[in-house]
């Protein structure tokens, strides 16, 4: 397989893969949040940067448990699908990056999309400007989805590895109970710490 | 042709396979039966390379351990369908089709099962039966050399069933490796040619399936299984 191919078939799999997930009810619900704070912050404060500020505290608490919810959702919900994908001659890498990218894709345009368009609604004229003020809101926020939907992949992996080397797994069940507990550990030390 | 030497594989200290010794020729007909968790799907995993087992598997004479290249002579069919529920039928084989390097397409069957006339619709909005028509299609696709059938008429109408297995005869006369799994022994005992009995990881009986029906005495498979299992134990 050389390279052009290989590359072909990580940009098909991540398209439809990003597709699939950008229609989905938990992207809409997503932007819909996203959306909704970035107006109302808009609407109370009058002010750009105070609203960015606001926004900010949102982004750096909401960002990191999304990822990690939906990442474990949608990791979950596609397990046949991944195994089906690796039946074909395809690369495990390929899959890893295109699966990767078809969840970090659609999770950014909805964060995105559901940021800026207020900004855009409320004053247009100096879009421009805003923008600059909103730069490291977004910057913060692209950067969050990154690594902790890698962080999330990383350690579904690292676990089923681990796992399936020791022969404790013989279901998946068991990792997704293991994955529970783990997730409910990162929600309560991100509440306390 | 698909090798098996001492092929054993363990989940949790319960054998799925155990130390199975047996060759797929090619241009034969294959079904593979067994009792529930008796290692049928392990087995079919092994050959692609989706569960790592101990022993020596081969494909056409190469030794299929890290290597991903032979899955281009194998069309696979799960047992359950399992795509992105938003994409349409049009899209998923759009991207199946991206995934090998094959570019002849057997669209025989897609059209036989009329999948060309709902190409626009998402999968989502499909009927378990006609998912598992785009199952199938997708196997026969790249006229592979190896063909892989997990439960196929499961789910799938009278018409539907025969359409598959009249493909699966066409396919095998024009000397396609079939390997076959089915709870339904009466759908594909007229027309397989051998059979693989698993049970508990271990080979319990491979051989054509005339001579078992010869060495029980009795017409139909189901039968012959039945008492066949009796005279091991």
């Amino acid at each position: 397989m050389d390279q052009n191919e290989k590359l072909k078939m990580l940009f098909k799999i991540s398209l439809f893969q990003t597709k699939s997930n950008i229609s989905s009810k938990w992207i809409v619900f997503y932007f819909i949040f996203f959306f909704a704070a970035s107006y109302v912050s808009l609407s109370f404060t009058h002010e750009t940067s105070k609203a960015a500020v606001n926004l900010m505290n949102a982004v750096l608490f909401i960002v990191p448990l999304a990822s990690l919810l939906y990442g474990t959702i949608y990791f979950y919900n596609n397990i046949d699908y991944i195994i089906f994908i690796l039946s074909f001659p395809v690369k495990r890498p390929v899959i890893y990056i295109s699966l990767f990218s078809g969840l970090l894709i659609p999770m950014a345009i909805g964060f995105l999309t559901g940021i800026i368009l207020p900004v855009l609604l409320f004053n247009a004229n100096s879009f421009l400007s805003d923008f600059y003020i909103f730069l490291p809101l977004i910057i913060t926020g692209i950067y969050l989805h990154l690594i902790l939907i890698l962080y999330n992949f990383q350690i579904i992996f690292q676990l089923l590895s681990i796992l399936l080397k020791f022969q404790i797994v013989k279901s998946l069940h068991l990792l997704k109970n293991f994955y529970n507990l783990f997730l409910i550990f990162v929600m309560f030390s991100s509440q306390v710490f | 042709m698909i090798k098996f030497e001492n092929i054993s594989k363990s989940f949790s200290g319960l054998k799925a396979l155990d130390d199975i010794n047996l060759i797929l020729k090619p241009k034969t007909f294959n079904l593979l039966v067994g009792p529930n968790a008796s290692g049928k799907s392990t087995l079919i995993k092994s050959i692609l390379g989706l569960v790592n087992v101990n022993g020596n598997l081969s494909v056409e004479n190469k030794n299929i351990r890290n290597t991903f290249e032979y899955r281009n002579k194998i069309g696979y069919m799960p047992q359950s369908f399992s795509f992105p529920a938003n994409l349409t039928v049009n899209e998923i084989l759009e991207l199946v089709k991206s995934l090998r390097s094959n570019k002849i397409y057997d669209e025989e069957i897609l059209y036989k099962f009329q999948i060309d006339k709902i190409g626009s619709k998402k999968l989502i909005n499909l009927s378990g039966g006609t998912k598992q028509k785009v199952n199938a299609a997708i196997a026969f696709l790249f006229d592979p050399e190896i063909l892989i059938l997990d439960e196929p008429t499961a789910g799938l109408d009278m018409i539907s069933s025969n359409i598959l297995k009249e493909k699966l005869i066409g396919e095998n006369q024009k000397g396609k490796t079939i390997l076959v799994t089915s709870h339904v022994f009466s759908e594909f005992e007229s027309i397989a040619e051998n059979i693989i009995l698993l049970s508990e990881g271990k080979l319990n009986h491979f051989g054509l399936i005339k001579d078992l029906l010869n060495l029980t005495n009795e017409t139909k498979l189901e039968k012959a299984l039945a008492k066949w299992i009796k005279m091991k134990n």
